[in-house]
This record gives C-alpha cells, structure tokens and sequence, in this order.
C-alpha cells in the first residue's frame, strides 16, 4: 500500500477530527509495519476511554438518562 | 446535468460503493482472500469511504454559500466509518501479532467514536440512531476494552479475542454507516 498516502489522509482526517490525532502514532508504526510497544497500547488506551467517557455522557444526556 | 453530479460527488455514492467493496471483501473474502489481498481490499474501501467524506464536505463546502450542518455531519460520519474500517481490518489482517491488532482495533474504534461525538454534539442527533449507536458501542466496550486494558500492561489477547472485537466493531461501524447513506431515517 501507499503508506504516505495513506498517513498523508489521515492527517487531513485529523485536521476535521481531532481525535485522530491523539491515535495517529500508533496508527503511523502500524502502516509503517512496526510492532507497537506496551507505551503505545497504554496511550492508545488512555485516549480512548477519555473518547469513550465523553460519548456516553452525551449518548447519556440524549436519550435522558 | 447538475443533479447527476451531485450526486455522482456526494459522499452517499462513494460511501455506499466503498461499504459495498468492504462488505464483500469481509463477507465472502475472508476465507478465500489471502491476509494481503484482505489488507488491499479492505484498505481501499476504507480510503474511499474515507476520501469520500473529504471530497463531500468540501463539495458542499465550496458549493453552498452557508455551510448546512447535515453535510457536514454525513461527511464526518463517512471520514469515520472509512478510515475505521481501514485500520480495523487492516490491522486484523495481521493476526501474528495480536496487540498491534488490538491497537488497530481500538485506533479504527476512536475513530468511530470521534465521528458519534461530532454527531451527537451537532445538535441534530435522532434519539433512536443514538439508542442504535449506543447499543452498538457498549458491544464493542464490553469485548475490547478488557482487552485493551490487558494490552496497554503487555499482555497479548489471543487471535480469537482480536477477532471478536473486531467483529463488534464492525457492527458499530455499520450503524453508523446505516445513518449516513439512509435518507429515511428522517436525520439526513
């Protein structure tokens, strides 16, 4: 696959969602092929249970509890 | 002239040829398609779905002199679900090592979660696409957050579970596609 292409999309994504960004170092070892590391895994984590949180507070806030 | 374009350039026609390309890939290729042509197959519906958004929301951006929210919010939706599906598979697609599948999974989860928090902060949620969303995301937390807990302190999930989250994650990300090429839904 075109990985710079593929980086380079994602970095447009993550002009309109910022979210990616805060995933998008792991994501650029995984299309490079790398094997991530267990600091990788914890912050990918991290970003996603704050994602997570903010979610289903607002899912929370819709549908009334 | 003018409706055929718009509608060859909305986000709905390339997202629905890229969710079908994906869907036959992982309904009838996954047996018979070897893990690259998996990756390839699964990687190019993602991009489209994924170019498709961007090229929707700036088509409807320079096009229109105010920017409608309801474009805007499909094209979001499209830049997550493709680009979900594309780490997602794409990562599954290289099950010898199971936590960087799990970090695909979760990265390619992020990001469909990015494009429900953009929805649902738009003002124009439809209480019942949430309810399906929300259903949908709790699957997809209760397989892999576990998992992803166990990843982030260096413990690998086996295949099995890697493919498991997976699957959830695909169901959420079809409701989400769901949303955005259905104009039924009374939201679009």
């Amino acid at each position: 696959m075109p990985i710079a292409i593929i980086l380079q999309i994602l970095s447009a994504a993550a002009q309109l969602l910022p979210e990616i960004e805060q995933v998008l170092p792991a994501v650029t070892k995984i299309v490079n092929g790398q094997e991530v590391s267990e600091a990788d895994a914890a912050a990918v984590y991290a970003a996603i249970q704050s994602l997570e949180a903010q979610v289903a507070a607002k899912e929370e806030t819709i549908l009334g509890g | 002239m003018n409706a055929f374009l718009s509608f060859i350039l909305s986000p709905g026609f390339y997202g629905s040829v890229a969710a079908l390309v994906g869907a036959g890939f992982t309904l009838f290729g996954h047996p018979l398609a070897s893990a690259d042509q998996l990756t390839l197959g699964t990687s190019i519906a993602g991009i489209g779905a994924g170019v498709a958004g961007i090229v929707g929301l700036l088509h409807h951006g320079v096009n229109t002199a105010k920017m409608s929210p309801i474009p805007v919010i499909k094209a979001t939706l499209f830049i997550g679900v493709g680009f979900s599906a594309m780490l997602g598979l794409t990562g599954c697609a290289n099950l010898k090592d199971p936590t960087t599948t799990i970090v695909s999974v979760e990265a390619a989860y992020g990001v469909a979660l990015a494009a429900e928090n953009t929805y649902l902060a738009s003002g124009k949620a439809d209480p019942a696409v949430v309810r399906q969303l929300s259903t949908a995301r709790k699957t997809v937390a209760a397989v892999l957050d576990p998992l992803a807990a166990a990843a982030a302190q260096g413990q690998a999930p086996s295949s099995d579970q890697a493919l498991a989250a997976q699957t959830a994650l695909t169901a959420f990300q079809a409701v989400l596609s769901t949303y955005s090429i259905n104009p039924s839904t009374g939201s679009n």
